[in-house]
Order: C-alpha cells, then structure tokens, then sequence
C-alpha cells in the first residue's frame, strides 16, 4: 500500500513512470527536484517510516555499476553490483539498510537503461571473460517486480550479453516475471534464508521460509539456477539444530543440481549503522546478543562466528560439493586451504 | 507532549476550549496554553514569529526530542473550497526556494497538498499549492526538536480567488472550529506514533536505582545504560542492583551486569505452538 509518491520533475514524463504511478491512483502525488531532498533528511525516522513507506521515483546519474568488495563473488573473477532500488519492501530486523539510511522510503531509479549501458561498460572491459552483476544488494531484487517490472527488462537485455552473469537475491515469492521467461543460464536466482523459528521472529512482512522454498522448488523445475544464501547467519542456544533442520527441510525438496551456488556469511554491520539500528529498536533482543567489536564492524567473537560458519559448512557438505560454498567473510573462509571460492 | 503552534489568537480560541488548556502564566514572551499532555503557543502572524514561537515552547515545556509538532492555521488555496482541512504535503518557503517533505505516516483521510510560504498575503494563488505565512520556518525549527513523521502542518482553507482576505476573529474561530475532530483525530495519531519511539526507550528509574548507590563517571553511565538497555531487551525482570558490599564501586557493578547478560541463554526463535512460553519468560 502507498499512499506517497514523490516524484523527481525530470521523470514524471517517463511512460514507466506513468505506468509505475498508475498503479497507485489513490496515492498523493508529490513533485521533487531531486530525491535526496526527500530520503536524506537528518529529522527522519526509519522505523516510523516503515509503517507507510511511500515510494519516489527518481533518475540514477552517476556510476551505477560498482565493484563489490573483495571476499564477494560465487566463483566469478570480475564482481560488480547496482543497485535499480534503494529499500526494501520487507523489514528484516539484521539488515543493515535499517542502520545505513535515514529514511524507510523505497527509491525506485527508473531509468533502467542507464544500469544497462552501465553493465555494458563493464563487459568491454573485460572483453571476453565473463563479469557477474549482483542485484539486491541495497533492496530485494524481486520484491517490487511486480510494480517496477525492472527484472523483466533486464532479462531481456541479458539474452544479448551471455558474458553478464546476474544474481538476483530476494527473499519474495514474486517470481511471475521469471516463470513467464525461458530460464536464463546466466540468472542464479538466489534466496536468502534463515532457520524458520528464527525468520518469523526477524523477517518482518517477508513470505515465510515454507513459501520461499515452494517458490524456489517451482523455479527449479522450470530450470532456474537456484542460489542459497545463508547471510547472516545467526547464533542462538541451538542454531546447530535449526540449521541441520532447514538444510533438511530444503534439500529434501530442491535437487542438488539446481543449486547453482551457497553462500555463507556471519552476522557483520558497520558500527555506525549498528549505532543507529540499536537506537531505533533498543528493544530488540536479537541486538542485546553476544556481539563484540571487530575493526570496523560489529560480529560476533572471532572464535564464535567460526565455529557457526564450519557447523554451517560441514552441515552442507552432506548434500553438496565444497566448490559450491562461498563465504563472504575474508575472515572465515569456507576451507583454509580453498579460499578460492570465497 | 504534544505541540501546537497556531498563529492567531482567534486561530488557538476553538482549540484551547476543545482542549481544555489553561494558560501557563509564567510563560512569558508567547502565550502558551497546556494541559497533561499539550502544550498550545500563539506565535503571531509570519515567519520569523513562528520560528520563535517554536523555539520558545520548545525550551518552555517540551525540553525532550522526539515529541509531536503540530502547526495549525488558515490558509489560503487555488483550487480547494473554502471550509476544507488539508495537511501540508510539501512545505517550500517562497523567498529561498527551499522545500521541506513532511514524512506522512498517519492513517488519516483528509486532503494533502503542497503548501507554500509567503511572506505578504497572497491574493493570486498562482499556483496548485495552499499558501500561508508561517509552515517553513514552523517545520525548519521543529525538525531541530523531534522527527519529521512527529512534525506535520494542518491548514483549513480560508480563502482562496475572488474570497475576502480580510476575515474578522469569529470567522478565523468558526474555520478552525468546524475542523476540531480532525485537529483531534491528527493529534491523536501524532501522539500515538511518538509513544512508539518513547516505548522504546530505557525506562530513567532503571539507570536511577544505580546511579543512587555508586559513583558513574560520564563514561561508565554510558556503559551502565547500554548494559541495562541490552538487558532490558534480553530479560523480564530486570536483576535486583547488587548489595554495595558485593560491587564496591561503579566498575565492578558494570562487571557484574555484564557477567549477568553473557549468562542469559540467546533465544532469538519465536517457539512454536507446542512451546507456548514467550522469549522472556524462557530467559529467566
């Protein structure tokens, strides 16, 4: 439900734009210059925000594809991600959106063509190798498809580029778009995932892990390339035996090989974004946990979150090979010896 | 608390009387009018008054972040008829150009539109906007004090073209008065959403019971209210302060609280229906 749109002057001709606002003839109109003007704001409060996000429309400029960071990739050697969106339609209480921006408002960049020709870019450079392009990582990749239709656009552009390799994550069950298309063999649809005791405690407004997987197990039958992600991964008394437990659950119903790749990461955010997200919910138990100090971010203790990513590890190995499993902390490989996926 | 700013004394009249307000006395330069849980300021007409005003109530009776603003007054619009209420969607101040975007997270049904404002009365209404004399600078100081979904503009119509700009004090009154249950309907949404965020705060009594037996430098306070805020969260009750004989002094106390959440069980999960007992009651 939206009730705000606010829109920057120099899209409101577009005809996504049209259609984009049409599908919300009750919301108020608000015209803007820019959308920081609306986003940025110091006086602003996420978690009231997030009771009625409104939605702005606005035009990307700038550099639209950037390089992840170093220890990010599931077996690529050039990584680059964007972002079409800014927010997201769930309310994950781990996430670090909540601790990054200031506003709940969901920023939807509608010149799609511009990450594109962004994309395109990137491949000249690496002429003749292949470059992975990760969506979802500052939104859900899926969760306003049905509104924005950016994925289905930009599968279209993909079929021209069999060089770009695109992962999609999300954690929504919005996948018409998908199943309306022939399966691409350069999408990994990949779903993020925690213990489902766990999910109905955190992952507010988000479909729950029963739902994600039907939708997974549907867009492997299909053909899909299905990615897990395990990021953050979560410590509470038992998370040994709530993790065997979705592992279970999951690989008793997706094949093996439709995994394209898993990937692991320990609970880590910036501490200033760690800051603000105890300020917002100093209530929420899941902050109050075990968490120390690490450089610059917020994680458990080193000793800890090892333990956490080798159960996790050894728990997959049962189903799958280790060329599979990427980790996405440099300080917790998947294997000492085989850093070389992750 | 929550704050109204009005510009007129025949805009305050109707509100004071629906509320109950009683004038403060001792307020000094403004007239200011309260009760439990409002505070009323009369700023006079345009922009620097209000921004005064604001500043004023502020230090006179709010004195903590994060409560409602609420600036109420006539207006003036192109388009919407005369008698309607509407709420400030985007507040531009004519004379810099600058907009502010008032967060809209209330569940009320009344109309939003842009507001501009002026510093001279406009009689022209050149553009799709409401136009008054006092919302910029209203919401450019409120923001300093609370948070944008807190601070929210509401104008009843009172003129717009071809209508009589020279409206006498009962008839101020009358606009404003046919407006109170949505005056009261805002106010109530508004202050519901800042006791969200003042829930969610560290009760003071809980660092008190502390700070009454030990000796806190600035920094270990910090410490003493974080370690109790992450308790807080993790347990129900709280532990009973240690004896002074088992905690000499304001380092060991911070020792034993932290001794005291690193045995708490983590229990993120919410149980499943064969295991009814809630998060906290696991805990303790």
């Amino acid at each position: 439900m939206i009730d705000t749109i606010y829109l920057e002057n120099c899209v409101a001709s577009y005809d996504r734009v049209k259609n984009i606002t049409g599908r919300f003839p009750e919301a108020v109109r608000v015209p803007c210059e820019r959308y920081q003007e609306v986003f940025n704001p110091k006086a602003q409060n996420f978690r009231l925000q997030k009771k009625r996000p409104a939605l702005i429309l606005a035009k990307k400029i700038g550099t639209a594809i950037l390089p992840t960071p170093e220890s990010y990739g599931i077996g690529g050697q050039h990584n680059y991600y964007f972002s079409h969106m800014l927010n997201c339609i769930y309310d994950c209480r781990y996430c670090f959106l909540q601790g990054m921006y200031r506003s709940g408002h969901y920023v939807v960049f509608v010149n799609y063509e511009h990450f594109f020709s962004g994309m395109s870019e990137k491949l000249k450079i690496h002429r003749g190798e292949d470059v992975w392009f990760f969506s979802g990582y500052d939104c859900d990749s899926l969760a306003l498809e049905p509104v924005t239709g950016f994925v289905s656009e930009m599968l279209s552009w993909l079929k021209k580029y069999p060089r770009a390799h695109v992962e999609l994550r999300t954690k929504s069950t919005q996948v018409r778009s998908l199943l309306a298309a022939e399966p691409s063999s350069n999408v990994v649809v990949a779903f993020s995932l925690t213990p489902t005791n766990t999910a109905a405690a955190l992952e507010h407004k988000a479909p729950s892990v029963t739902k994600r997987i039907d939708t997974r197990v549907e867009l492997a039958r299909q053909g899909w390339q299905i990615g897990l992600r395990f990021d953050p991964i979560l410590y509470e008394n038992g998370y040994e035996e709530r993790y065997r437990e979705l592992l279970s659950e999951i690989f008793r119903r997706l094949p093996v090989h439709s995994v394209h790749s898993v990937t692991l990461g320990p609970f880590r955010m910036p501490k200033s974004f760690f800051r603000n997200v105890v300020r917002l919910y100093p209530d929420e138990p899941l902050f109050a946990g075990p968490f120390v100090n690490r450089t610059t971010m917020i994680s458990y203790a080193e000793s800890q979150e090892k333990e956490m990513m080798a159960c996790c590890r050894d728990e997959l190995l049962q189903y799958m090979p280790v060329k599979k499993l990427f980790s996405c902390s440099p300080e917790s490989p998947i294997s000492e010896t085989e850093t070389g996926n992750g | 608390m929550t704050n109204l700013v009005v510009a007129l004394q025949a805009e305050a009249r109707p509100i004071i009387e629906a509320l109950d307000l009683v004038q403060d006395r001792l307020a000094g330069i403004f007239p200011v009018y309260c009760n439990d849980s409002v505070s009323l300021v009369v700023s006079g007409v345009g922009r620097p008054h209000c921004a005064a005003a604001v500043t004023h109530l502020f230090h006179r009776t709010a004195q903590s972040t994060d409560q409602a603003w609420l600036n109420i007054g006539i207006a003036g619009h192109q388009q919407i008829p005369i008698g309607s209420v509407l709420l400030a969607s985007r507040i531009t101040e004519q004379v810099s150009g600058r907009s502010w975007y008032p967060p809209y997270v209330l569940d009320v049904e009344l109309l939003r539109s842009p507001l501009v404002t002026v510093d001279k009365p406009e009689r022209y209404y050149p553009e799709c906007c409401a136009y008054d004399m006092e919302a910029s600078s209203f919401y450019q100081i409120a923001s300093r004090c609370s948070t944008g979904e807190l601070i929210q503009s509401l104008k009843i119509i009172s003129d717009g073209p071809g209508s009589n700009l020279d409206l006498t004090a009962d008839q101020i009154s009358q606009f404003i008065a046919e407006q109170i249950s949505s005056i009261e309907t805002v106010l109530s949404q508004l202050s519901n959403l800042a006791e969200v965020l003042d829930t969610a705060r560290l009760p003071q009594e809980m660092v008190s019971n502390y700070l009454e037996h030990w000796h806190f430098s600035v920094a270990q306070h910090n410490q003493l209210t974080a370690l109790l805020g992450r308790l807080h969260a993790r347990s129900v009750p709280l532990p009973t302060p240690p004896e002074k004989n088992e905690c000499h002094d304001a380092k060991a106390v911070l020792g034993w609280l932290e001794e005291k959440l690193l045995a708490l069980p983590v229990n993120l999960s919410i149980p499943q229906p064969k295991d009814r007992l809630g998060r906290a009651e696991q805990q303790s």
